[in-house]
């Protein structure tokens, strides 16, 4: 019989025979859901069931649950109905620590599908649910995408629960709150929303939420996708959300006032909002002298706009503007190229494409040829390539400098966008020279100013500008400059704290 | 599927603009020819002009056979008609922007510097800090053919030892504006640097050896290779004399001592020594390293002043003197300021009565210093100039005497 309770969604029935049937039957007699009948030790010989998922729990555990229910000393005055004996053992007898109880079939399925253990007991319209979760999971290991020579060296794994524990562990105030949601129909995945309560501006949270609320989808594999549709909409190759796998990159931000959002199966979590000029600035930047971070941001800057204009540039300067190299450079140049059959576009497409190609297959090779696919790629074939006269020196150097530039950001999504802008501005400079450059890098400033994260301008604090955020920007002050946070995160408590009084005793005697 | 034809509309519109308009002045580097240096001679009828263009595969490549420049010349009857006829000859696009020197002719510069100026800024691809040269007893065409070791193209060594004016005090070195702001004004007339070739008769003719192990034969024009392939080349380039003008017409040469005291004039320099000789037998020099020069003019009275504060150290003493005694050390200055004033005297008569042409600035002096006396004398001043009466006056101090430590126990 499938009852419903108050909302409307299918009970658990009474009946033990009837829910295991049912039970068995949706989930197509599969061999991993794991059913164990055993009869209770009370005068009348109620029936209960233990179920499971292979797999999902923890099989220890498990036992000890049978080993409690077989051992259950239910003589005595226990009225014999089966929600006397499921209330008793549940609050009484039974010690584990995360229990529930639920109702709806749907619960049910949702539970034992997280790694619960399901007690039934035959009378009782009600199931106990017990979390026992035991899977194999990946262990803390160092970051692959973000390392830091300074920093922890720890980074998130796939499951939700570890991540918000390894959060918890760096956060210890209450006020951290997790706002549960779960996204897509086939995977149910979990997505906690993870904000300061008393610090993070509430419309952020209230956008995010309602966000991952409106979404309808199937399946959700990474945090990526997750933020493809969270994300604010425009058609861009720049990020509006930022992922990262550090969890003190985490806890840095969530104490700024951002709102970080963790994705079950994924070990990235997602930081909102994400401005321009956050992509330049790398985890190191807060664990090494501030003088050397400052250094490193501008040099981040500089490759950005190297890795975009510099072919561009050489292709507008060399063919159009001659005038503007000077005469010894110019002969070498010229002395290079003058058997070369292609033209200088031409030539830097295929250096460009070419190193493209292996920074690729630098990623995705086993390890065992990793070290002769980089030697084979850029000396053999770089060499080979220009001395048999296909390509010049100089575009070989123009390729490697973009290249080189480009690792500098290589940890955030912006190098990705820097690389696809770059064949642009290359089209671009080749056809029209200094004036199209120009007016593409016009184009791409306005553009990127035209964009929002979480409906805040991206290109704040420099666009619409702000001087109290500058000291994070560009230039790395030292902590005791940062008393307050910075304002383009909107917190609702901004003074981060005093430090006129901390540190060591100046006039010490 | 419908496509909405707004989406096609951009790309349609990129792609008219590159194909229309894109790429319109691109040369690609291979096919691009630099001219390295123009000489403009004079004929009958107009002008001949002769460009020098680079070949860089030939500079920084393995075999020297060949020069990495090659002369193409044409006629027309101005500058530019020639130096069109030119551009026609040319195979690769000829390109200005790297134009280093402009070398004319005597009989240009007589006759008025104004048409190569005219032609030189005119164009927006000539660079205006580049240098304009005369060519002394010499057609200008056989400047640039001359090979010279210092730098394989002639047109740049010319600019090389223009280059140089700091050091030697012998040149001078004015871009086009300069050279045009001076040919305008009354203020001050300009000074050109003048090339001329240098032969040794002797050995022109002579057999060398080449590094491929072939023979070759010095020319008299120096325009091959084998000219440097001996340490002392038989043809060479010198800049020894200075082409004043007035106005834009060349008056006369300077030389080389004279050169140095118009650079003093004008403050513009850096070391000049003044050698004295005492008792016939005994030489003293100067290091002049600090010179202050300051003109001024009583234009009621026709007179000008030049006064010179000269500091320097002592380069070479062979006069048996104790300089620790002040006395003596009063005596050699006023020997060296006595020489250096008449030095000076001699020049600027020079200046004055030979070539009439006020290299010094005075004329812009009084203009600044004198401005309503100016103004009723204005466009006289050619006539002025060789009236005036012109003072030198020197003030000479010797900063220090180079000794050596004399230990007395």
């Amino acid at each position: 019989m499938n009852t419903k309770i108050k909302n409307n969604l299918p009970a658990v029935s009474e009946s033990l025979t009837l829910n295991l049937k049912k039970m068995k039957s949706d989930f197509g007699e599969s061999n991993d859901l794991l059913i164990r009948e055993v009869t209770l030790q009370d005068t009348h010989s109620t029936k209960a069931a233990i179920v499971g998922i292979d797999g999902l729990i923890d099989a220890t555990n498990a036992q000890d649950f049978v080993i409690k229910l077989l051992t259950a000393d239910l003589a005595g005055d226990l009225p014999r109905n089966g929600d006397a004996i499921f209330d008793f053992l549940f609050e009484s007898w039974i010690s584990l620590f995360d229990a529930n109880q639920g109702e709806s079939v749907q619960s049910l399925y949702d539970n034992i599908l997280n790694g619960h253990v399901i007690v039934l007991i035959d009378g009782a319209a009600r199931f106990m649910m017990f979390d026992c979760k035991g899977w194999q999971s990946r262990s803390i290991t160092m970051p692959s995408t973000e390392k830091s020579l300074w920093g922890p060296k720890d980074s998130f794994v796939e499951t939700i629960r570890f991540n918000t524990a390894m959060l918890r562990r760096r956060m210890r105030d209450p006020r951290l709150r997790f706002d549960a949601h779960q996204v897509g129909h086939m995977t149910k995945t979990d997505v906690f929303v993870a904000h300061v309560e008393g610090l993070t501006n509430p419309e952020f949270v209230r956008l995010a939420n309602e966000r991952i609320k409106a979404i309808d989808i199937d399946t959700i594999a990474n945090a990526y996708e997750l933020i493809q549709l969270i994300e604010d909409k425009h058609h861009t190759l720049l990020p509006r959300l930022i992922e990262t796998e550090r969890p003190d990159r985490v806890m840095k931000a969530l104490s700024e006032g951002q709102v970080a959002i963790f994705v079950d199966g994924s070990p990235y979590a997602i930081l909102g909002p994400f401005f321009f000029t956050s992509a330049f600035s790398a985890i190191d930047d807060y664990y090494n002298l501030p003088l050397l971070a400052s250094v490193k941001r501008a040099m981040r800057y500089l490759a950005f706009f190297a890795v975009i204009l510099i072919p561009a540039l050489y292709v507008a300067v060399s063919t159009f503007h001659q005038e503007m190299i000077p005469t010894p450079l110019l002969i070498t140049i010229i002395n290079q190229r003058s058997a070369n059959p292609f033209s200088t576009l031409v030539e830097i497409l295929i250096v460009t494409i070419l190193f493209e190609i292996l920074r690729e297959a630098s990623l995705r090779k086993p390890d065992a040829i990793g070290d002769s696919m980089t030697i084979v790629g850029s000396l053999i074939i770089g060499t080979t390539i220009v001395e048999s006269g296909l390509v010049s020196y100089m575009a070989i150097i123009i390729g490697s400098i973009t290249t080189i530039s480009s690792f500098l950001l290589s940890s955030s999504r912006i190098n990705v966008a820097a690389r696809l802008y770059k064949f642009v501005f290359l089209a671009i400079g080749a056809t029209l020279g200094f004036y199209g450059i120009t007016l593409a890098f016009i184009i791409l400033i306005t553009h990127l100013a035209s964009l929002t994260s979480f409906n805040q301008a991206y290109l704040a604090p420099m666009a619409p500008f702000n001087l109290s955020d500058q000291k994070d920007q560009l230039i790395k002050m030292p902590l005791w400059w940062m008393k307050k946070r910075p304002k383009i995160f909107q917190p609702l408590d901004t003074v981060r704290s005093n430090l006129e009084n901390t540190g060591g005793d100046q006039h010490a005697n | 599927m419908r496509i909405n034809k707004k989406w096609l509309l951009l790309p349609l519109v990129i792609v008219s603009l590159i194909a229309l308009t894109g790429c319109l002045e691109r040369v690609e580097l291979n096919k691009l020819g630099i001219v390295a240096g123009l000489a403009i001679d004079t004929t009958d009828e107009g002008y001949t002009l002769t460009a020098q263009i680079l070949n860089p595969s030939a500079i920084s490549g393995e075999a020297h056979n060949g020069l990495p420049i090659y002369n193409l010349t044409a006629d027309g009857e101005s500058i530019h008609e020639a130096y069109k006829k030119i551009d026609f000859l040319s195979s690769s696009a000829l390109s200005l922007s790297h134009l280093n020197v402009i070398v004319i002719n005597e009989d240009i510069a007589k006759a008025g510097v104004a048409p190569v100026l005219n032609f030189a800024l005119r164009r927006d691809d000539i660079r205006p800090d580049i240098n304009i040269v005369v060519a002394k007893d010499a057609h200008a065409n056989d400047i640039l053919n001359v090979v010279t070791a210092l730098d394989m193209i002639p047109a740049t060594q010319i600019n090389v030892s223009s280059m140089i004016p700091t050091h030697t005090a012998r040149l001078t070195s004015y871009n086009l504006y300069e050279v045009v702001d001076m040919v305008n004004s009354d203020a001050i007339n300009v000074v050109l640097n003048a090339v001329s070739i240098h032969r040794e008769e002797d050995r022109l003719g002579e057999k060398v050896e080449r590094k491929n192990g072939t023979e070759g034969t010095t020319t008299q024009t120096g325009q091959t290779v084998d000219n440097i392939l001996d340490i002392t080349a038989p043809v060479q380039l010198r800049i020894e004399h200075l082409a004043v003008f007035n106005g834009d017409k060349m008056v006369g040469f300077i030389d080389d001592a004279e050169a140095q005291l118009y650079n003093m004039v004008l403050g513009d320099y850096k070391r000049y020594d003044i050698v004295t000789q005492i008792d016939e037998d005994y030489y003293t020099s100067l290091g002049v390293t600090k010179i202050k020069s300051k003109i001024t003019t009583d234009l009621e009275h026709n007179e000008a002043t030049i006064k010179f504060e000269l500091s320097g150290i002592i380069l070479e003493n062979t006069y048996p003197v104790d300089f620790t005694n002040t006395e003596n050390l009063d005596a050699i200055s006023d020997y060296l300021k006595q020489e250096f004033e008449d030095d000076m005297n001699a020049f600027v008569n020079k200046v004055q009565t030979e070539l009439k042409s006020d290299i010094f600035g005075i004329g812009g002096k009084a203009h600044t210093q004198e401005h309503k006396v100016w103004k009723e004398k204005d466009g006289y001043w050619s006539e002025l100039f060789p009236e005036l009466t012109i003072h030198v006056e020197v003030e000479l101090d010797i900063n220090s005497v180079g000794e050596i430590g004399n230990v007395t126990l």
